[in-house]
């Protein structure tokens, strides 16, 4: 096997600075050249003016989770050298614009400071070209080239991609950056050989390069999303941009509604009408839409809500990670009424679970919710295999014609041992019915009958038991007897993984047991799973262990511990094998 | 007023309507089974979509599609079953409370945005079902529980709202005449675009103000000369209901030929719910 090599390059800067952009070049650079990324962005929600950074991880094999360290910082304005600074791994590299940022500090490292600082007038090189500073993070870039000792023709085939079609001088322009920052850090510096480089013999990978948000919106219309409303709310717009992006090739109904209550209510309204319908929010949004939830669950209406989670309460942390909303998710609404919750653990879960929560809305006729956070909102995976066609569209029970139906009245809500009854569409030829948010008789009228009730009430809670059988089982990676095992849920999943191979050759072996489907909770599918974990650790990142309190009530199961984590930053690997060492060896 | 007029039979479901005997509901009622009747829509083809309170349950007692839904919400649900399926004729039947209060974000919006949809407002100027609460539209003085000294709000004029919204068809109409409304509700249906109708409704139960007697003294149908296509003219027609003694019935303002929500946010005529969706190709999007 050949060696795994791997690096962090942060790229730090004012907001509008180019560096999402930056980030999104520095991914595609690396994987033309055989390597894989992993991309984590950390942005104020102000607009401009705020600090923004990027960091991309580089690695010979699959990374899916950030770092604490970082090998090299790209620092386009002042505040990211003193914000990164705590960051800098031995032997890395600070590489400024010495243009606008004056340092005292000392090139070469010293013993307060174990890293080179690397200064490159890129703003007077980007002016040098058309007194604009336009070309201030290209240039950044090539120096960047640079310090790896990598040619720069995969990032000029790159920009030529990406300005060719507006315009020649703008790609001119750009490499002439990138080519005069590339000479001038050969020629001032000496290449610090404490920076990992990289063999350049790899093959280009045919990888996918997305985030999680992408990734629901592409299982979505892969589903047959027809309709989607949503109001803005970060972390969870980016998955509405991407649909209404795609909406006219797509032939999707996308609207921005007046609030998440409206954007909730169309989506009900649309998907009743027999659209495949979803949308997106996070917490705040979510609270408002709270009542819909209800709603759909009494009428029996299939729902797909996305819930992008957020640090809170209320406003919170708005442009930080948190896994916080699990239990409200999970008990939303008055009363009590079927649903589904699952949380995709990465870009490839995201693409495949969003298709199944249609699937599941449609086959078992209720509220999905989709539980994505900041962290698989915006980072940016890259994978290897995506078998696109995978899942299949199943829209569950449905009447098409009167003539179909075997009695002269249609009975809307009628009782199955299953739950699940027959559902016509409003518009089909011959048949009408009614439903309503209101307890309702088979036929979907108003009635109060105690025993009408108790019968509706089992009918739409076995749906809920039916299921059941439809849910995939949380899955166990790593070693099956390990000594300890990490459970995750949702976007914890590779910061667990990760220590699998961290741990290896320690004293205790570890594996992780993966949890995509957090409610409902089967027990008796996971009894015979729990029961037979050594010793059982919860990952999540919030901070009443609602996960762990859920496998307690739902299933009876008592974790030996929990890791948790709510400072708005997600879980690195290397902490929880800190946690490890200390609380077993 | 007894409703099972025979002509009208087929609209009846096996459940009947429980309002107050003498209540202005069984009017509208009447009126909109008459519309619809008229207007030869096929039943399947109806979607009636009820707010929560004495009005709304209308949907639950029509013989066309009924879908009830929450207090204030009918709106943004009606929205999406016609973004969802604009071969439906989609008909929001609410209260003053479901509209001016809890939902009024969504009545401004759905005007501006002219969305294909009837918004039938049963105006009987209090909260019908929590049992009689001062709503958005009663007069002042008005006496409830939760008003014992009498409204001191100045009432909203939901016509004036529709029209400073953009609506594109507001009418009013009584429901002591059935005649008069059933016509309003007919050219509501039939209006490309949002059409509101603000129905007076009284309310025999709660409201001592504005019963039929006052409404029958007080409403006057729009004169044939009237121009609807005036908003400036309309708005000042609407406004005279404010001085409690002039109520004008008839289409106040109708404006054809522009755009609807669903011209502009739907990208093809097949309607979304008849789309098959069962194998769509993404490859693109994977770069494949
Ligand atoms: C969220 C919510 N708040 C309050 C209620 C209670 N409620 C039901 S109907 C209603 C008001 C009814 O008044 P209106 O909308 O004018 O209809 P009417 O009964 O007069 O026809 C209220 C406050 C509710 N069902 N839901
Ligand atoms: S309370 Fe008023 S509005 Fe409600 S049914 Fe009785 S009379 Fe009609």
């Amino acid at each position: 096997m050949a060696k795994h090599t791997e690096l962090v390059i942060t790229v730090g800067g004012k907001a509008g600075q180019g560096v999402l952009s930056s980030g999104a070049f520095i991914q595609q650079i690396m994987s033309e050249l055989g390597l894989y990324t992993f991309t984590w962005t950390e942005y104020p929600s102000l607009i401009k003016g705020g600090h923004n950074a990027v960091m991309v991880r580089v690695s010979t094999d699959s990374v899916m989770t950030p770092k604490e360290t970082t090998n090299i910082v790209i620092a386009l304005d002042q505040v990211s050298i003193e914000m990164h600074w705590h960051e800098m791994e031995e032997g890395g590299v600070i590489l400024y614009d010495s243009s606008t940022i004056k340092t005292e500090y000392s090139h070469t490292p010293t013993k307060e400071q174990p890293f080179s600082m690397i200064g490159v007038p890129l703003t007077e090189i980007s002016r040098g070209i058309d007194k604009s500073s336009f070309y201030t993070n290209t240039a950044a870039l090539g120096a960047m080239h640079a310090l790896l000792d990598i040619p720069t023709t995969v990032f000029e085939t790159l920009l030529d991609k990406k300005y060719g079609r507006k315009s020649q001088t703008i790609v001119e322009n750009n490499v002439t950056a990138v080519r005069k920052a590339f000479e001038y850090v050969q020629n001032e510096y000496d290449r610090p050989q404490t920076i990992p480089s990289f063999s350049l013999n790899r093959e280009s990978l045919d990888q996918v390069i997305m985030n999680g948000s992408q990734a629901i919106a592409y299982g979505a219309v892969k589903a047959g999303v027809t309709f989607t409303a949503a109001y803005p709310m970060t972390p969870a717009t980016p998955v509405f941009d991407n649909l209404v992006k795609l909406a006219p090739e797509y032939d999707i109904a996308a609207k921005q509604a007046e609030d998440e209550i409206s954007a909730v209510c169309m989506t009900v309204g649309a998907s009743y009408a027999g659209s495949r319908a979803m949308t997106m929010t996070s917490g705040g949004g979510f609270s408002l839409m709270v009542e819909a939830l209800g709603f759909a669950g009494i009428t029996e209406t299939p729902l797909v809500v996305v819930e992008a989670m957020r640090g809170g309460p209320s406003t919170g942390l708005p442009t930080k990670t948190e896994q916080s909303d699990l239990r409200f998710i999970v008990h939303a609404s008055q009363g009590e009424f079927p649903r589904v919750v699952l949380a995709p653990g990465d870009v490839e879960e995201a693409y495949y679970e969003a298709q199944r929560a249609f699937n599941l809305a449609d086959k078992y006729q209720l509220p999905v919710m989709i539980v994505s956070d900041k962290y698989l909102a915006t980072s940016q995976m890259s994978f290897t295999d995506f078998d696109l066609d995978r899942i299949k569209v199943d829209r569950g029970v449905l009447v098409r014609s009167a003539s179909e139906l075997g009695e002269e009245v249609y009975h809307r809500y009628q009782l199955t041992k299953d739950g699940v009854s027959p559902r016509a569409l409003p518009g089909t030829p011959g048949l009408t019915y009614k439903s309503g948010s209101d307890e309702h008789n088979e036929l979907g009228e108003i009635c109060e009958d105690p025993d009408n009730r108790v019968a509706q009430m089992n009918k739409r809670m076995q749906k809920e038991i039916t299921l059941l059988a439809d849910l995939p089982k949380p899955q166990l990676y790593g070693s099956k007897n390990a000594d300890v095992t990490l459970i995750s849920w949702g976007s914890t999943k590779h910061a667990c993984l990760e220590v699998i191979d961290l741990m290896k050759g320690q004293d205790i072996s570890v594996n992780v047991l993966h949890f995509v489907y957090v409610y409902p909770l089967d027990e008796k599918q996971l009894i015979p799973i729990l029961s037979r974990l050594k010793k059982a650790v919860i990952v999540e990142n919030n901070y009443e262990a609602q996960f762990a309190g859920m496998l307690k009530e739902y299933v009876g199961f008592v974790a030996d511990d929990h890791l948790l984590k709510y400072n708005g930053l997600p879980f690195y690997p290397a902490e929880i094998v800190t946690y490890l060492k200390k609380k077993f060896f | 007023m007894k409703h099972n007029a025979s002509p009208l039979e087929k609209y009846h479901t096996q459940s009947t309507p429980n309002w107050c005997p003498g209540c202005g509901n069984f009017g509208i009622w009447v009126s909109l089974k008459n519309a619809i009747a008229n207007l030869q829509i096929p039943h399947h083809n109806v979607v009636i979509v009820g707010d929560i309170g004495c009005s709304g349950k209308l949907a639950y007692w029509t013989e066309v599609n009924g879908f009830a839904t929450l207090h204030g919400r009918s709106i943004p649900v009606a929205e999406g079953v016609k973004m969802a399926n604009r071969d439906l004729t989609v008909i929001v039947v609410a209260g003053d409370g479901g509209t001016l209060s809890e939902g009024l974000q969504h009545f401004i919006h759905a005007a501006r945005r002219n969305v294909n949809i009837t918004v039938l407002m049963h105006n009987n100027q209090l909260y019908g079902l929590t049992k009689g609460q001062a709503s958005s539209t009663s007069e002042k003085g008005y006496k409830s529980s939760t008003t014992p000294e009498g409204s001191y709000e100045t009432p909203l004029n939901p016509s004036v709202l529709a029209l400073v919204a953009q609506a594109t068809f507001v009418a009013a109409g009584f429901a002591g005449n059935a005649k008069h409304l059933t016509q309003m509700i007919e050219k509501a249906i039939t209006h490309e675009g949002f059409a509101y109708v603000d129905a007076y409704q009284p309310c025999v139960t709660y409201n001592y103000i504005n019963t039929y007697a006052f409404y029958s003294e007080r409403t006057y149908e729009l004169e044939e000369e009237y121009d609807a296509t005036n908003r400036v003219e309309a708005i000042q027609r609407a406004m005279e209901i404010d001085g409690g003694q002039k109520f004008p019935i008839g289409v106040l303002y109708q404006e054809q030929g522009q755009k609807t929500l669903e011209d502009n946010v739907l990208h093809s005529d097949k309607p979304l719910a008849k789309r098959d969706v069962s194998d769509i190709s993404v490859a693109k999007l994977f770069g494949r």
